[in-house]
């Protein structure tokens, strides 16, 4: 596989890296990457990728775009209110690089489909932002052996972390269980600045890209913590549970459902 | 064994670079060559040779030659990868 002249142009910024090449790119180029969410993470995250020249992108999300949206979903328009927010970003990204692939899958991902859903891409880029699908995206990668890389924002705080089954601390390593119903406000609820998201998809998305060249990543075995009060930014070191229900010996389906779900991304 | 040449009358630097660079790449993961640069961008003459010692591939500068007004012709030497 070889990039054409357009490609080198296109990517040249990125292809005048020491460590980064034309192996590197054409592995971005041969990579097929599922993004889940076209919100808050999910626009910065589908964003870079797009950029970076990732091969294929499919970018699933079940919701229409609302007016509140806008504080931090950069890739729509007012007039695009009501209109399916992954088809809206697929196209706006496929204006951005045509050279690539990018699909918009309009579908509520439950622990039901996401096993399915979520099948035989190189890597997941979770970008939602409540604990059911959180879940059930975590245990399908984790089943699925699909490289997850996780973040999430509530007000100030921001997380990432990179997960590589059967060799790092999934997300279920580290959380066993969700918090219950009604503890954890969403991001609706509780408020979000788009700044923030924008800062915490950017790190995914570059642990992506990082892993899918080939490169070494930071946040394996690591919870990025994120405190944009005093703009901290603690590692904090997580371990692998062999017993984990996910990732470990034995899986064990253990869908969150919450009673009253009322959440956007 | 006689290079390849790759004309890149036309451009500027950084790209002059970044085109020498993948086509080296290229050469190098299918066994390694000479590539002989044309460029008449007179920075690029000294850009090139100075990025290519920043690579992990240890490519080697064999000549770098004035042959007009602004045009230089860069014979580098690409190893096996």
């Amino acid at each position: 596989m070889s990039l054409s002249l357009e490609e080198i142009k296109r990517y040249s910024r990125q292809l005048v890296l020491p460590d980064f090449g034309s192996r590197e790119q054409n592995r971005l180029k041969k990579a097929k990457v599922a993004v889940t969410g076209a919100g808050g993470l999910g626009c910065p995250i589908s964003t870079y990728l797009t950029l970076a020249g990732v091969g294929r992108i499919d970018i699933i999300d079940m919701d229409k775009l609302d007016l509140t949206n806008l504080n931090r979903q950069f890739l729509y328009s007012v007039e695009d209110i009501g209109k399916p927010k992954a088809e809206l970003a697929a196209k706006r990204l496929s204006e951005i690089n045509p050279e690539i692939e990018i699909n918009g899958i309009t579908e509520m991902i439950t622990y039901d489909n996401a096993f399915d859903l979520l099948k035989g891409y190189d890597a997941v880029v979770d970008g939602t932002d409540n604990f059911p699908v959180r879940y059930a995206v975590n245990d399908a990668c984790a089943v699925n052996r699909v490289p997850l890389f996780h973040g999430a924002v509530l007000m100030y705080e921001g997380r990432a972390m990179s997960i590589i089954p059967k060799e790092t601390a999934c997300f279920r390593c580290v959380f066993p269980e969700a918090p219950p119903a009604g503890t954890v406000p969403t991001c609706r609820e509780a408020g979000v600045i788009g700044a923030m998201t924008g800062m915490v998809g950017a790190i995914q998305a570059l642990e992506a890209i990082r892993y899918l060249a080939g490169k070494e990543i930071a946040l394996k075995n690591t919870l990025l913590v994120i405190n944009a009060d005093t703009m901290d930014f603690d590692k904090i070191k997580v371990t692998r549970k062999e017993d984990c229900t996910a990732c470990g010996e034995k899986f064990i389906a253990k869908p969150v459902v919450y009673v009253c779900e009322d959440e956007g991304n | 064994m006689e290079p390849e040449v790759f004309d890149l009358r036309g451009e500027k630097c950084p790209d002059t670079f970044v085109y020498t660079k993948v086509k080296l790449e290229e050469l190098a993961y299918s066994g390694g060559g000479l590539l002989k640069v044309i460029v008449d961008y007179p920075p690029a003459a000294e850009n090139i040779p100075r990025s290519l010692k920043e690579e992990k591939i240890k490519y080697e500068v064999l000549d770098v030659k004035k042959v007009g007004d602004k045009t230089y012709e860069l014979l580098i030497k690409a190893p096996p990868v």
